[in-house]
């Protein structure tokens, strides 16, 4: 006997989740059950938690479970045909894949997607056991020529009697719905909230009766204990019990059109032409390599899957700028092949890093895009494989605390405004759901939302995830239309799903940079050196500028915490970004201090272990890189590569808690067996533990910190285009105007937008000046600008404002906006926009006199149409307004110290008078004015919230911390674009002002 | 036209329960945040001391020791606005109240009761101050804006003399000008436009192209000085009534129990309503409606309650609590007479109250009226 289970992959219907499900189906006596939803989508998460259930106790070192020995899951799907509610079970591959393609039709038939050639119309599939729910739905199956059996259901007995009075087949497994009252509630609730409806409102699909009961119970009751129905059910288990599915081996289409082709062959002989092409001298070491990083590659069969990538690369453009993400940037084949940026033998990365003989799992390539390219790259995939092969990959979002409390508190009718405190109380994480319990009210609900957080609560479409199956997907995976997303299509199944399959993912990702570097690239012509990647990575001046973290709009290295570190650290590089990188991420972040002191050589680091010596001596001890956790493991405990992927792959994960102990148990086993001291182990177990969350492998590092030194030197040299290509692309941590505020401090000129200079983008006047572009005008109708833009290229510049407005159409609002930023100021030498704005309407009407405008009403419409201002800055123009702040930003001695490092350009940083007369500025109380132009919150131990700031006035920067005790005082945090009162003690945190506000 | 403006009702309304209030900073608290306490609005004597709203409480304790803080009360709020409105009907029946303590009225054809305009005010100002020791404004003019403006000003009474409402306007800053939508504000700001007097010689072509057409002309009156809208009844017409109730706390449309209240209103008039329209509010403030059709009226009482609470039910579809429900009923009498009346239909009205009796008797029997009865 078997059990059928409903998940709560069944959207609006099931209770359990994998766990609850598999516990539930076992408590109650079965060896077999079922995956009983709506698709298959919930399968390979009930897989893959079946699989942790034996491989815990593995890691544990105990024998298998006797209870769950011998437990198997089966594959299986109810769908709705012509009206009537059926399942199907598959017992061959042909049966497989006719139900993903009745699946993947009927999805596309629900919902407005792309057409898919050859997936048909929706037919009950072949070679599956199919089971009508009831007899109608049996009649109009037998009628059409299939053979089923109906189902019993444990309410309609006198159904399965007539059925089986008129000699048709009847089945009895249990379906698993839901066990107690509380259960049958919960199903009310999800589908309150699955229907947008309210609790009241909404009835149960499910009565009790329906109750799950236990295996004996079941068995003993009719229909089951019929002698026909008890051998009907057990033909079915044995049925599909002999078919497996096809789990956990790789399919790798091949590229278009090489099919039939030898693919060692064909990849040799691109990978030597491009070794040619990429190293011109190429010697003896660059050679051995390329041969065994081939060889390796020949040996585990990822040939085909190399020329997949690249043939996907290159399917928009022949020479795309990319950048590799991911291990894959430490493979010479995949620089050859034009699939990364970096060179691995140049930048010393290590091919073990990428592939070796016992890695099992295809190597990990991703790959980013210009942000503006990569949709054109994924159609272009879509439309070059057909639709019936290519899909994205599904996300599988689950309840966390916040989105179930919210869920659950809309099923019960709460209004907005209590929803929307109720998210003002839990922004940025999850501790403030406590405040929720101050309200009574919402007793019933916290215990609802608890109850449900961890189910899953809907599909999204992973950012770049796309795969590519040999034959049609069907055969594989069923698929449906992406939700919000035109003509592309997800599988049902998310990433580890798809993975755990044997499908490759290939990352397809937007990266603003390139677009930025692309950009400056085409701007500076012949000005961009032969090989970018080699001189900006050896360039002094690129290598000062981010030892000095003067780094604002270079990639990746920009944040505050990044330039800190850069600066408290002292190097720039092309070894040391790599490290800083990585460290900068979750993951590894909290052991920065650690690794600062020891590379200042402050802190002597004795490795404990000669180990530690030979493994992490690059980062003084310090776990950085993803693949560190791997060789520390494979090292101390003696796990093989594949065990400690699983730990490294379980530390990016959110059940990570839970599973880490059964890694910890068998990690201290491994080392006191190979005679590891504890102390050692302590040491790397604590390192590992908390190397939880994002993190970097070293390849990706690299590949990253490539396009950090590329836009660098592109600073260094030409600050200009590189601030308008930055600002044009919209890409970076700060805002716009903070960009032009370290421009200036980089002694360019902004000049603002201008109807005859400008162009929709930012561009660069001569090498010293920028020109806001006509895309900052908010307020202006795109159309009527481009006209504008289109009406000067054709005949001329505009001679004068009449001139404009007689040769373009604009609207009152267009030309409103164009004024109010300035636009048309070259027509008004005295800087009145007034008088200008009238020019409109006709010119000023008799009678009427309008106020000019000063340089203080400037400032306010560049703020509300540009968000930016020209000529004075919002911190000083508060200043003057409300009064106050004797100090500047600059007091608190980061730009002076910024500027005594640096004589050259950006030397804005200058001390204010107030702070010249006391003196040198540093540990002292600070007032002033300033913009925030970065925040960062984050939560202290304890739960509360602070916030990291960076502010900014016309004198410079300032890094600024907030405890919570601050926070509490002013009620609300601090948030970018905000000109706020500071006042605050300046403090030196290992050498580096910090504005602590009170 | 007469403006009446009570500054600060809400205060006044503290200060009139507790006298030891007066001239002293005052705050209401902020209900919405109750673990960090704030101030929600404060009066002039705190914003003079360098207060204002959204400040934390505990800070503006420390700044201003002799803050009192009051716990807000706003259904108090509400009745004493509804208190303004009666007290404005013993005067005149056309006017319109408007944010709280804001109240517009038409005092014109009223002279023969009360006399001239301007001391009628001054008494109205007078009476006010006995009957709810309330210290108000007024502003008389021909033009509503000027009036408001006028009022605004708390000069007692201002005067604003026909054919003088341009030149008060024209010093004043365009920002109080009431209603004046904040975009439409920037775009006149933009274009140098400041005060009345700016914006008063601005032909209507210019102000069509700047705002619409629809918005243009009633603008330009209204900035001039020149508009004279006409006011609506205070109270209701005659044979319509209004009931309504404000849920506290707000709940779902399942657990309000409509049909018993409607019962309860139909009841309270025994005539068989003409007319019947449903209102409510969600508790985000969005309104709904809901009309009954001809044949709904002819139902019996207790029927056309449940029928009410079945299309209540039946609309009231948003996943929110309901606020406030509202029922508006018109019975069609009320309406002018004629000198000699049908005979039939005074016969007919003399027999309402044994109707009336009748209903309530057999409330689930259609006991229709003779005019029903003769048009079917």
């Amino acid at each position: 006997m078997f059990a059928l289970g409903i998940s709560d992959f069944s959207l609006g219907e099931g209770v359990y989740p994998a766990a609850q499900l598999l516990r539930v189906a076992r408590g109650l006596g079965y060896r077999d059950l079922v995956c009983w939803d709506r698709g298959l989508a919930g399968y390979p998460k009930l897989r893959d938690t079946l699989e942790w259930i034996h491989k815990s106790r593995e890691l544990e070192g105990l024998p298998p479970d006797p209870q769950w020995t011998g437990f198997r899951l089966h594959v299986g799907s109810r769908f709705t045909w012509r009206g009537h509610a059926y399942g199907a079970l598959p017992f061959s591959d042909g049966g497989y894949a006719a139900l993903n393609r009745l699946l993947s039709a009927q999805a596309h038939d629900a919902a407005p997607g792309p057409d898919i050639p050859g997936l048909g119309a929706p037919e009950p599939p072949r070679d599956c056991v199919l089971l009508a729910e009831d007899l109608a739905g049996l009649d109009a199956l037998l009628r059409e020529g299939f053979y089923a059996a109906l189902l019993a259901h444990p309410c309609r007995a006198q159904e399965a009697r007539k059925a089986l009075a008129a000699g048709l087949e009847v089945v009895a497994p249990q379906v698993l719905r839901f066990r107690t009252a509380e259960g049958l509630e919960m199903h009310r609730l999800k589908r309150a909230i699955d229907q947008q409806s309210t609790l009241v409102r909404t009835e149960a699909l499910w009565q009790p009766p329906e109750a799950a009961v236990s295996r004996a119970e079941w068995e003993s009751r009719f229909p089951s204990a019929e002698p026909a129905v008890e051998k009907a059910t057990a033909a079915v288990l044995e049925r599909i019990a002999g078919w497996p599915i096809h789990w956990g081996h790789w399919v790798l289409p091949a590229p278009l059109g090489k099919e039939n082709s030898d693919m060692d062959a064909l990849l040799r002989e691109r990978v030597r032409a491009g070794v040619m092409e990429r190293f011109r001298d190429a010697d003896g070491r660059i050679l051995a390599r390329m041969e065994q990083e081939l060889d390796l590659i020949s040996f585990r069969g990822f040939a085909r899957y190399f020329l997949l990538v690249q043939d996907i690369v290159q399917a928009l453009q022949s020479k795309p700028r990319i950048c590799g993400r991911g291990s894959g940037a430490a493979s010479l084949v995949s620089y050859a092949l034009g699939l990364s940026n970096v060179d691995p033998v140049a930048t010393n990365l290590m091919f073990e890093r990428f592939l070796t003989r016992e890695r099992t799992d295809p190597p990990d390539m991703d790959i980013d895009f210009a942000w503006d390219e990569r949709e054109e790259v994924i159609q272009a995939v879509f439309d070059r494989y057909g639709r019936h092969r290519v899909a994205m990959v599904a996300n599988h979002a689950f309840f966390k605390a916040k989105g179930a409390l919210r869920a659950v508190a809309q099923a019960h009718g709460r209004p907005d405004h209590e929803l929307k405190q109720l998210a003002r109380y839990v922004r940025g994480w999850e501790g403030g759901l406590e405040r929720a319990s101050e309200n009574p009210a919402w007793d019933v609900i916290l215990r609802q939302a608890a109850a449900l957080k961890g189910h899953f609560h809907q599909f999204s479409v992973h950012p770049g995830g796309t795969i590519v199956t040999p034959g049609p997907m069907w055969e594989h995976a069923a698929f449906q239309p992406a939700p919000a997303k035109e003509k592309v299509s997800t599988t049902a199944w998310d990433k580890d799903g798809v993975e755990n399959y044997g499908l490759v993912k290939i990352d397809l990702l937007g990266n603003r940079s390139l677009a930025v570097i692309r950009d400056a690239y085409e701007v500076l012509g012949d000005g961009v050196p032969k090989d970018p990647g080699t001189r900006s990575r050896e360039d002094p001046a690129a290598q000062d500028l981010l030892k000095r973290g003067d780094s604002i709009g270079v990639f990746y290295v920009e944040s505050p915490a990044t330039r800190q570190l850069q600066q408290r650290v002292g190097k720039g590089d092309f070894e040391t970004l790599v490290i800083h990188s990585s460290l900068i991420r979750p993951a590894a972040y909290r052991w920065v201090d650690r690794y600062v002191k020891r590379s200042r050589g402050e802190e002597v680091w004795e490795p404990s272990d000669p180990v530690f010596g030979q493994l992490l001596s690059d980062s003084f001890g310090v776990l950085v890189y993803q693949e560190d956790v791997i060789k520390v493991c494979v090292e101390l405990a003696g796990w093989s590569h594949h065990e400690a992927d699983q730990l490294r792959k379980l530390l990016g994960k959110p059940d990570c808690e839970k599973k880490l102990p059964f890694f910890e148990a068998r990690f201290r086993r491994g080392c006191a067996a190979r005679g590891v001291r504890p102390a050692t182990a302590d040491e790397s177990w604590d390192m590992i533990r908390t190397f939880q969350g994002y993190s970097f492998c070293k390849p990706h590092s690299a590949s990253y910190a490539q396009v950090s030194f590329e836009s660098a030197w592109i600073k260094v040299h030409h600050p200009a285009v590189f601030f308008a290509s930055v600002i044009t692309n919209q890409g970076g941590y700060y805002p716009a105007i903070a960009y032009l505020g370290d421009a200036r401090r980089h002694r360019l000129v902004v000049r603002g937008p201008d109807a005859d200079l400008s162009v929709w983008p930012f561009r660069a006047e001569g090498g010293q000046a920028l020109r806001v572009g006509l895309m900052q005008i908010h307020g202006a109708i795109k159309q009527e600008v481009l006209d504008l833009l289109d009406e000067r290229e054709r005949h001329g510049p505009f001679e004068h404002l009449d001139d404009l407005l007689g040769r373009v159409k604009l609207s009152v609002t267009t030309a409103e906006a164009l004024c109010a930023a300035g636009a048309f100021d070259r027509w008004a030498p005295d800087g009145d926009r007034t008088r200008l704005m009238w020019a409109r309407l006709g010119g000023v009407p008799p009678g009427v006199r309008p106020r000019p405008t000063d340089v203080f009403d400037r400032a306010d419409l560049e703020m509300a149409t540009l968000g930016l201002t020209l000529e004075i800055h919002p911190a000083a123009l508060a200043r003057v307004r409300k009064g106050g702040g004797p100090d500047r930003a600059a007091d608190a001695g980061y730009s002076t110290s910024l500027s005594a490092a640096r004589p050259g350009p950006g030397a804005g940083g200058s001390m204010s008078p107030s702070a010249a007369k006391r003196g040198i500025p540093g540990r002292d109380r600070l007032r002033f004015w300033a913009l925030v132009v970065a925040d960062k919150e984050v939560a202290t131990e304890k739960g509360e919230r602070m916030q990291f700031i960076t502010f900014e006035d016309e004198t410079g920067l300032c890094e600024a911390v907030a405890f919570p005790d601050a926070l509490r005082k002013r009620q609300r945090p601090f948030r970018v674009g905000d000109v706020v009162p500071v006042s605050g003690r300046v403090t030196l945190q290992d050498g580096l002002p910090v504005l602590e506000v009170q | 036209m007469l403006a009446m403006w009570v500054p600060e009702l809400p205060f006044q309304l503290a200060c009139g329960r507790d006298g030891a209030l007066r001239d002293r900073p005052l705050a209401f608290l902020n209900p919405e945040s109750p673990r960090s306490p704030s101030l929600w609005f404060v009066n002039r004597l705190s914003r003079a001391e360098g207060l204002a709203p959204g400040m934390p409480m505990d800070r503006a304790l420390r700044a201003v020791p002799s803050l009192r803080v009051l716990d807000p009360a706003p259904q108090i709020w509400w009745e004493a606005q509804g208190s303004l409105g009666g007290f404005l009907q013993h005067w005149t029946p056309q006017g319109q109240l408007g944010r709280l303590g804001e109240a517009l009225v038409e005092l014109q054809g009223t002279q023969r009761i009360f006399g001239p305009l301007a001391d009628t005010a001054e008494r109205m100002r007078r009476e006010l101050n006995v009957q709810h020791g309330w210290t108000s404004h007024g502003g008389l003019s021909l033009s509503a804006t000027a009036a408001q403006i006028a009022a605004r000003a708390e000069h007692h009474l201002e005067l604003v003399t026909d054919g003088a409402e341009a030149a008060f306007l024209a010093p004043q800053p365009l920002r109080r000008l009431p209603d004046l939508a904040p975009r439409l504000r920037d775009r006149f700001h933009r274009l140098g436009l400041r005060c009345f007097e700016d914006l008063q010689p601005v032909p209507l072509p210019v102000l069509v192209e700047l705002t619409n057409p629809k918005l243009a002309p009633d603008l330009r009156a209204r900035v001039r000085g020149e508009d004279r809208p006409r006011l609506p009844l205070l109270t209701e017409r005659p044979g319509h009534a209004r009931h309504s109730w404000r849920l506290q706390p707000p709940r779902l449309p399942e657990d309000v129990a409509l049909a018993a209240h409607c019962l309860d209103w139909l009841w309270s008039d025994p005539r068989h309503p003409r007319k019947l329209v449903l209102r409510w509010w969600d508790v985000d403030g969005e309104p709904h409606g809901w009309r009954a059709a001809a044949e709904d009226l002819t139902a019996p009482a207790l029927i056309l309650a449940r029928r009410i609470q079945q299309a209540f039910l039946a609309k009231a579809t948003r996943r929110l609590l309901v606020r406030e429900v509202e029922l508006r009923l018109a019975w069609g009498l009320g309406q002018e007479r004629s000198l000699f009346q049908d005979p039939l239909q005074q016969r007919l009205d003399r027999l309402e109250p044994a109707l009336a009796r009748l209903r309530r008797r057999f409330p689930d029997r259609s006991v229709l009226p003779g005019w029903v009865g003769q048009g079917a």
